[in-house]
């Protein structure tokens, strides 16, 4: 039936391989899904590896404003008072995991909307809740949601069915991919979309092309080349990786840009994590990892246009490690387009470690003042380099008192929220706490949207009411940062389903959205052994280390 | 990079030059302005219960970290100083006499042990991480007992395991007599707090001495059993210094809060009788 329908009706099934036919990719990796009216088909900023196409009836795209988070399923995160942060002296639940009937949790207004078995969320009384918003529809044979799952970017739009049986094929993004490589028509379509809006977008922000007009812009945009290295599922290779052995070699991480090639061009990292090495010996030495909205490969060239008698060839390597997403801008077009002259704000970020100076000036990090390469190789290698509010401790100072974790669980109605526990390396822990990551894994498939970011401060947190405990988000989690828990009564007993099943929650640090005095764990630790820092560059991490 | 340890180092620098000013400036203030105040010790007094009590307020603020009370880094650089200074207001305020009388013995000793024991406590706080995290090993206390069961049963495994399809009488007489307990409990402790090696010594030469006994096979056995006793004497090291790392509290605390209870008795008794000695 599928084949009947467009777009795949117009597609030259001979031009798939006999290995992977066109028949097979769509029996594997795509599902005809019905949604109900109102359901809700993605959340604006939830991230997701599928893609949609509308088989029957309509959907719609809500562009602006955006819908209340609280209508979606996410918790609205305020501020305890005074008196709601002393009360937690005495109002702690005694259970572990206890919810009393008079939790704010169980009486969030989005639980009536939650279909756990179905494990969907709809919107009641939709038609008001989006009559404020500017919606497109999208009917028969229309695509949405690739962008976001070919690049591992958050959605960009809330999707919400309008009718009462409304037909969508999910793809997963291999399906797409696969597709795309022997459907020129697709591939150019997507292409399209993609360089029109997502690619416009970011390149008009960058300080390198913000002064184009549009015409320049179409031209940059038609002039770059979108390309992808490592894999896409990187965690799900992580773990088993861990699982073989102690993940610390560079050899299987694709090169990007390989010391000593000449320079065609630069490198926009747009999603994921890449390494920096030099040679070093027999070997090479890791001497920085960059992730999104670094650049690679600039130096070198705007070195050239100062002075025309130096080279073009590559001083660094650049591999990817785990998934990478990046834009590549040939000389020419940089050449052509790119603003010249920049000033010290604007100049991109080296692929060296640098700091900030107090004046938000950049700076290169001193000599023998850089991060111990071994402390680089061991981010890299474990993908901690993905955390921006990682929980390190500096074992030479802790006591193992635990009041971190005490503290933690006196926020937490009685129960910690990480484990003090976790990888060591030479005097630094990284504990099995939520590191808030840059590229959330955890958020990948949560059906109901019930782990998201807040809004303000873009940590990674859970909706306790829309949380139907299927595991996905700990499932997902390279770090092991997520546990689910059986939840009880404030009597005491397991709270089960019908069926008889204990209810599960997952948990994780939330980093004390709800608390005014930021991170318990940190407050707490007398000894300046504790900090929740952002592994993302390591060099705040190298500072701390060097206090005294 | 040498700028900020200078920076950094400065900071305790200044904590130690204003607190030891502020004693020298108790004491100088003790013996060149106090003879004309005869009654000074009641300033002295009031002032001591007032550093106590904020001294005692560091562990009450560990029970609150959702209110905004300030990091416990910092309460606990102000427990450190402040409780330096209290031992010179203490001075001061005894009139560097010891007291006479039960009560006032019984008081004072209790301060001297509080005093002391901080100092104990900040010694063991500081020098102890290192050991811990250099022997490696680490363990969280709570996960000990578990970690030791898995040992033993580890090792009564390999044991009952014996070697070619029989028991190895040898081996299993030498796990009986030599290891069972050990495997059993923590064992060692005062020798692992002062770092000697003495225990694994011995257990090297029990090794040695069954080797001599021992088929080819029962070696490799042998020095499985090896392996699990160097584990165990780290999880015992480990063990032995979380224990301290938490003991010393269980002294510091409950006579930080009976030298306070002492103090208010002493307040009252003070109160009550200073009439008759005006």
């Amino acid at each position: 039936m599928l084949l009947a329908t467009e777009p795949f009706a117009s597609m030259d099934e001979k031009a798939f391989p006999a290995g992977t036919p066109l028949r097979e990719i769509l029996r594997a990796d795509s599902a005809v899904r019905e949604y109900g009216n109102g359901e809700i088909v993605l959340r604006k900023d939830d991230y997701g590896t599928s893609a949609f196409l509308v088989l029957e009836g309509e959907v719609d795209v809500v562009i602006k404003p955006d819908i209340d988070p609280r209508d979606l399923g996410r918790s609205p995160r305020v501020k305890k008072n005074f008196i709601k942060r002393l009360s937690q002296l005495w109002g702690n639940n005694p259970e572990p995991e206890g919810w009393g009937n008079k939790s704010p949790r169980a009486s969030d207004s989005i639980k009536g909307s939650v279909n756990g078995k179905m494990a969907s969320v709809y919107l009641q009384d939709w038609p008001r809740i989006v009559s404020g918003s500017k919606t497109v529809a999208l009917g028969e044979g229309e695509l949405f949601g690739e962008i976001s799952a070919l690049s591992r970017m958050p959605r960009t739009a809330t999707v919400i069915a309008s009718g009462d049986a409304t037909k969508l094929l999910e793809f997963s993004w291999e399906g797409l991919r696969d597709i795309m490589r022997y459907d020129p028509a697709l591939k150019n379509r997507i292409d399209t979309i993609y360089r029109r809006n997502s690619l416009k977008s970011f390149l008009s922000h960058h300080p390198l092309f913000r002064h184009l007009d549009e015409e320049g812009f179409v031209e940059l945009c038609n002039a770059a080349q979108l390309e992808t290295f490592g894999e896409y599922n990187w965690s799900g290779a992580y773990q088993r990786m861990l699982k073989d052995g102690d993940p610390t070699t560079n050899a299987s991480e694709p090169v990007i840009v390989r010391e000593g090639e000449y320079s065609n061009g630069i490198y926009l990292i747009r999603a994921g994590f890449c390494r920096v090495s030099q040679k070093y010996g027999s070997g090479e030495r890791t001497l920085n990892y960059i992730g999104a909205g670094s650049v690679f490969g600039y130096e070198v060239i705007a070195k050239q246009w100062d002075n025309p008698a130096l080279g073009m060839d590559s001083v660094y390597s650049l591999r990817s490690i785990g998934y990478t997403h990046l834009i590549f801008i040939p000389t020419s077009a940089l050449e052509k387009f790119a603003k010249r002259g920049l000033s010290q704000e604007e100049f991109p970020s080296s692929p060296l470690p640098e700091i900030t100076s107090r004046s938000g000036k950049k700076e290169a990090v001193e000599e023998g003042d850089e991060p111990p390469a071994r402390l680089m190789e061991f981010m890299a290698a474990r993908r901690f380099l993905n955390g921006t509010q990682s929980m390190v401790i500096d074992m030479d100072r802790c006591t193992r008192c635990d009041d971190c974790v005490r503290a933690c669980a006196s926020t937490h109605d009685g129960n910690p929220r990480f484990l003090r526990h976790g990888p060591i390396i030479d005097n630094l822990m990284i504990a099995n706490a939520c590191m808030h990551c840059v590229d959330p894994v955890c958020m990948i498939g949560c059906p109901t949207g019930a782990i998201h970011r807040t809004s303000f401060g873009g940590e990674v947190v859970i909706n306790p009411s829309t949380c139907i405990g299927c595991g996905a988000c700990a499932a997902n989690c390279p770090y092991d940062s997520i546990r689910m828990v059986e939840v009880r009564s404030s009597q005491g007993e397991f709270l089960v389903d019908e069926d008889f099943q204990p209810i599960l929650k997952a948990t994780k640090c939330d980093l004390c959205v709800e608390q005014t005095s930021g991170p318990a764990c940190q407050n707490a630790c007398p000894h300046d052994a504790l900090i929740r820092t952002d592994l993302t560059n390591v060099t705040p991490l190298a500072k701390w280390l060097r206090r005294k | 990079m040498a700028k900020k340890e200078v920076e950094l180092s400065r900071r305790r620098v200044c904590n130690i030059v204003f607190t030891s000013l502020l004693m020298a400036g108790l004491v100088a203030a003790y013996f060149l302005v106090a003879p004309a105040f005869p009654r000074h010790a009641y300033l002295s007094g009031w002032v001591l219960f007032a550093v106590m009590l904020l001294l005692t307020f560091f562990n009450l603020r560990k029970k609150v970290p959702f209110l905004r009370m300030g990091s416990a880094k910092f309460w606990l650089q102000m427990h450190i100083y402040v409780g330096i200074f209290s031992g010179a207001l203490f001075l001061v305020h005894i009139s560097w006499t010891w007291p006479s009388g039960i009560f006032y013995q019984i008081f004072s000793l209790t301060y001297v042990v509080v005093f002391v024991s901080g100092f104990v406590g900040l010694w063991i706080s500081r020098s102890f991480p290192k050991r811990l995290t250099l022997a490696g090993y680490e363990t969280p206390f709570e996960k000990m007992p578990f970690a030791r069961a898995k040992l033993r049963e580890d090792a009564e495994a390999l044991i009952l395991t014996g070697v070619d399809g029989q028991t190895a009488p040898v081996l299993a007489e030498f796990y009986t007599k030599q290891l069972g307990i050990f495997f059993t409990k923590p064992a060692n402790l005062w020798a692992h707090l002062r770092g000697s090696r003495g225990p694994q010594v011995a257990h090297t030469t029990q090794f040695d001495e069954v080797q001599r006994y021992a088929k080819k096979a029962e070696i490799v056995m042998l020095d499985g059993l090896r392996d699990l006793v160097d584990q165990k004497h780290m999880l015992d090291f480990q063990y032995s210094l979380q224990l301290s790392l938490r003991l010393w509290l269980f002294v510091h605390i409950p006579l930080s809060y009976s030298v306070l209870v002492f103090s208010v008795l002493h307040i009252v008794l003070v109160h009550s009788f200073s009439g008759a000695v005006s």
